[in-house]
């Protein structure tokens, strides 16, 4: 399991895993909105640490398959 | 808490849910993890345009779950691991202080107590300094 992975690959998995997600930036994270939850606590650094993936897509109640796909968890 | 396979110690939020914090020990994911929550804290607080906007968020943002719960069944299978005495605290955990869950119910209130408040002012014995703490195991 790679330690982190790019934030240019998490969006791609979010595009494919979470139609309709959004993405906006607050003072000190991202917060990414999907199926009516909330995840405030995204790093806005360009490479995120693989935990904060995971805990994003347990979640949001993104499909570990299709994540699992873009090799990001 | 728990070692993942980066060699890292991960703090998963149950109540909140959604915060995870790392550290190259337990107190360093600790640490990071209050810091990451008070700064969303501090997100909230720049969205909203009046208090009860930010009392609203902060509510829900503590109260929203994990959407598999994953987290909170695996807290709740240690808790009863730890009860039973089917295991033992890892190295790291053996120096914890010992509390029982029950007498630390998670919950959050949000109350003004600036100079706008009503009829609520902060008294400096409600300064309690946050830590973490080792289930007791159940009284037999």
């Amino acid at each position: 399991m790679s330690a982190s992975v790019s934030f240019a690959d998490v969006k791609r998995m979010l595009d494919e895993c979470a139609p309709g997600h959004t993405i906006r930036l607050a003072t000190h994270s991202r917060v990414v909105t999907s199926n009516d939850k909330v995840y405030r606590t995204l790093p806005k650094f360009d490479k995120i640490e693989v935990g904060h993936i995971r805990k994003m897509v347990r979640h949001l109640g993104i499909a570990r398959d299709c994540a699992n796909g873009f090799g990001v968890i | 808490m728990r070692q993942e396979d980066d060699g890292k110690w991960w703090m998963y939020g149950v109540r909140p849910a959604g915060i995870a914090a790392s550290g190259a020990n337990i107190d360093e994911a600790f640490l990071r993890f209050r810091a990451r929550y008070k700064e969303t804290l501090f997100d909230i607080a720049q969205e909203g345009q009046t208090f009860k906007d930010y009392a609203t968020e902060v509510e829900r943002f503590f109260n929203e779950g994990d959407n598999d719960s994953e987290d909170e069944r695996l807290w709740e299978g240690a808790l009863t691991a730890i009860r039973s005495g089917s295991c033992q605290p890892p190295t790291p955990f053996a120096n914890l202080p010992r509390r029982s869950p029950e007498s630390y119910p998670s919950f959050i209130k949000v109350e003004r107590v600036d100079a706008e408040a009503k009829d609520r002012r902060l008294m400096p014995s409600e300064n309690v300094a946050d830590t973490y703490a080792y289930s007791v195991p159940k009284a037999a």
